[in-house]
């Protein structure tokens, strides 16, 4: 029987708003469609090899956490980006992909350098951007999903962002607000700032997660209850 | 002179308020506009004690100023008035003289555990008891670190600070400060558990070093006794320490003196350790005395847990905050209770803001209501609720999702047992849900 690996990287230090609930409800999917699964939970006093892994998960976290692990998370650069290049599914929500980043600076005026794997950099601000959004994935131009953003970073790109995995249609003004297009889906890598349970609340998102990572295994389970959720709250933002 | 005016002002406005049942913020602030600051001109006779903190600083507030008075001391509190800036000040001028004076030996003062750095800008408080700081409101709070840093920059000199020692965020408080520090907390107990039981756990890594946190037992969330085996951050030595707890006896101890567990519930017993270091630090009473005062205090449980009847059944309301901890403490209590339950959840918006993310849900032990006989869901976000308790393995064949209050009683006679209905709100008729079951 085919068993997947699921690496839930730092999920003791980045663990906010739910967050860690995505890597359960995959994990649940996972064994629903009749595969073993065997999670890792990584942490700044391990070793990590990212090619042993069919799935990284980052989630979202305290900005202290995210900054205190930077240095940790540099020195696997070269090993994250090649495993990127080779189709490794890396899913990415909230303040995690600020390390994904060129730089972000933090309200102590201290700087940590990110992989550089996006074209951007982050500020921290001393308040709080929240809003519920409607979002249409690249991966389903004619569908929509529900996401949650709460951020206290603004971000630009340096240059425009190509492969945005949203297009928003609609969300809240204001500083730390994310724009039209957000996200980045660069190969296998899927990168928001939504945050929270994004894939436990969207089965558009979870579905096409699992078809990248199980491939021609994916087996159809019920998202009925899911779906019907979603659906209500986009009907009502909307 | 303009101090005057203020004071008058707001006693004007807070005697028309109390008429017209209006709120006690509103006479303060106005106050404010008169005499900007106006606080830094008032003379304390007493001592000011501030009381801030995530979950318990009404509770706690209202026990000290119980056991200070009770042991003859003369005490204002704003226990009728709002925790901001606006309800404290009106409070305050409210109970000052004409002159500006506070004569009271005590101001006990809760206040909003953001708004303290701005109080402490014309108060400087004799002490700050800080309950604890746990996950709370996101939209304005994001995580607990970010109003830990709020609250350090409003340290002022000379303050006494009484912190939680099993709480490892608000412990971070102390750091890089010279102010005394009072210690509290709660030993090992019958409810203590080696795996933390609550949905989140704001401390798995050491905040010092980012290696996880070794916890040698857990009280609820992140609260508890824990040390780092990387670089030594631990919980400090309690100068007020609960101990020896006799859940089925009904007693405890604090360092050794015995007293009565007056509602039989950890968070309780750890606001009563508080309050047993707040008024023994501030008034060098005797802790004899303390706790015997804290034996006759009301915490007013039937206001949290109102008790109807609903198809003949015993059925009782549980207030809940829109925060991970009280809501676990709320899963605790229905799931303590006997066989058959049958629960009822409200489940709505965010609170004032309507937002749908209810992102809290994701932070609570759901997991924990798994024998629970029945559930039955309703509200704005009911089947965002049924998708966060199928994600925690309850047998969905157990939940029955109400569309509308008007169909509870046909849900209800499905059920057996006595009912229990968790609302993440105050009680206001939400979604006529309350009225429907005061109906049935």
């Amino acid at each position: 029987m085919r068993k997947i690996r699921i690496l839930n990287l730092y999920g003791e230090a980045l663990d906010l708003n739910g967050d860690g609930k995505n890597v359960t409800a995959f994990e649940k999917r996972i064994a629903e469609m009749g595969y073993e699964y065997e999670t890792a939970s990584l942490g700044v006093d391990e070793e990590i090899d990212f090619s042993g892994y069919d799935v990284v998960f980052m989630t979202h976290g305290k900005p202290h956490n995210v900054s205190a692990l930077s240095e940790h998370f540099a020195k696997y650069k070269e090993n994250i980006m090649e495993n990127i290049e080779n189709g490794k599914v890396f899913v990415v929500t909230g303040s995690s992909n600020m390390l994904l980043g060129k730089s972000f600076s933090m309200l102590d005026g201290k700087t940590y350098e990110g992989i550089g794997l996006f074209d951007c950099t982050a500020e921290e601000f001393d308040s709080l951007y929240v809003s519920d959004a409607v979002l249409v994935p690249e991966f389903a131009p004619e569908e929509k999903m529900f996401g949650t953003y709460y951020r206290c970073e603004s971000v630009k790109y340096d240059t425009p962002n190509k492969n945005p995995l949203f297009t928003v249609v609609k969300a809240d003004a204001g500083k730390g607000s994310v724009g039209e297009k957000e996200g980045v889906r660069h190969k296998n890598v899927f990168a928001t700032w939504c945050l929270g349970p994004v894939l436990v609340r969207n089965p558009l998102m979870m579905k096409e997660v699992l078809h990248c990572v199980l491939g021609e295994d994916y087996r159809e389970t019920d998202f009925s209850l899911e779906e019907k959720a979603v659906k209500m709250i986009i009907e009502e933002l909307i | 002179m303009r101090l005057f005016i203020a004071i008058c002002v707001c006693r004007v406005l807070y005697f028309i308020g109390r008429l017209i049942g209006k709120g006690t913020s509103k006479p303060g602030d106005i106050a404010r506009i008169v005499c900007p600051a106006v606080l830094k001109r008032l003379k304390f006779d007493g001592k000011v004690i501030c009381i801030t903190g995530t979950n318990g600083k009404t509770t706690t507030s209202n026990l000290v100023t119980h056991m200070l008075r009770e042991n003859g001391y003369t005490v204002i509190n704003n226990s009728f008035g709002s925790n901001m800036l606006g309800g404290i000040t009106t409070s305050l001028l409210t109970n000052c003289t004409f002159g500006g004076r506070v004569k009271a030996d005590f101001s006990v003062l809760e206040i909003d555990e953001r708004w303290l750095r701005f109080f402490v800008k014309e108060v400087t408080p004799d002490y700050v008891l800080l309950t604890n700081l746990l996950r709370d409101q996101i939209v304005r709070n994001c995580c607990p670190e970010i109003v830990l840093e709020k609250i350090k920059l409003g340290v002022t000199p000379g303050t006494t600070y009484i912190l939680n020692a099993n709480d490892p965020v608000s412990q971070q408080v102390s750091w890089g400060i010279d102010n005394p520090i009072v210690w509290f907390a709660l030993g090992e107990n019958d409810r203590s558990t080696k795996e933390c039981r609550s949905g989140t756990n704001d401390a798995k890594v050491c905040p010092k070093c980012m290696h996880e946190l070794s916890y040698d037992y857990y009280h609820y969330n992140h609260v508890g006794s824990f040390h780092c085996e990387n670089c030594g951050f631990e919980t400090p030595k309690a100068d007020f320490l609960g101990h020896d707890i006799d859940f089925a006896g009904g007693k405890f101890f604090i360092n050794g003196e015995e007293t009565q567990i007056t509602f039989d519930a950890t968070y309780f017993m750890f606001n009563t350790v508080a309050a047993a270091a707040v008024c023994c630090s501030a008034s060098g009473m005797e802790l004899k005395k303390a706790l015997a005062s804290a034996e006759t205090f009301d915490i007013g449980v039937t206001k949290r847990y109102e008790e109807i009847t609903v198809l003949g059944r015993r059925c009782q309301l549980i207030l809940t905050k829109q925060n991970p901890a009280s809501i676990d403490q709320s899963v605790d209590f229905v799931t303590d209770k006997e066989s058959p339950r049958t629960l009822i959840i409200i489940s709505n918006n965010m609170f004032h803001t309507e937002r749908k993310d209810v992102l809290f849900m994701y932070d609570v032990a759901y997991e924990n209501l798994k024998d629970v006989e029945h559930i039955v869901i309703v509200g704005k976000r009911r089947y965002d609720m049924a998708v966060r308790l199928k994600l925690g393995g309850i047998d969905m064949e157990r939940v029955q999702v109400c569309d509308e209050a008007e169909g509870l009683r046909s849900c209800l006679e499905k059920t057996e047992g006595n009912i229990y209905v968790m609302t993440s709100s105050v009680f206001s008729n939400e979604d006529k849900v309350l009225e429907e079951l005061k109906k049935l």
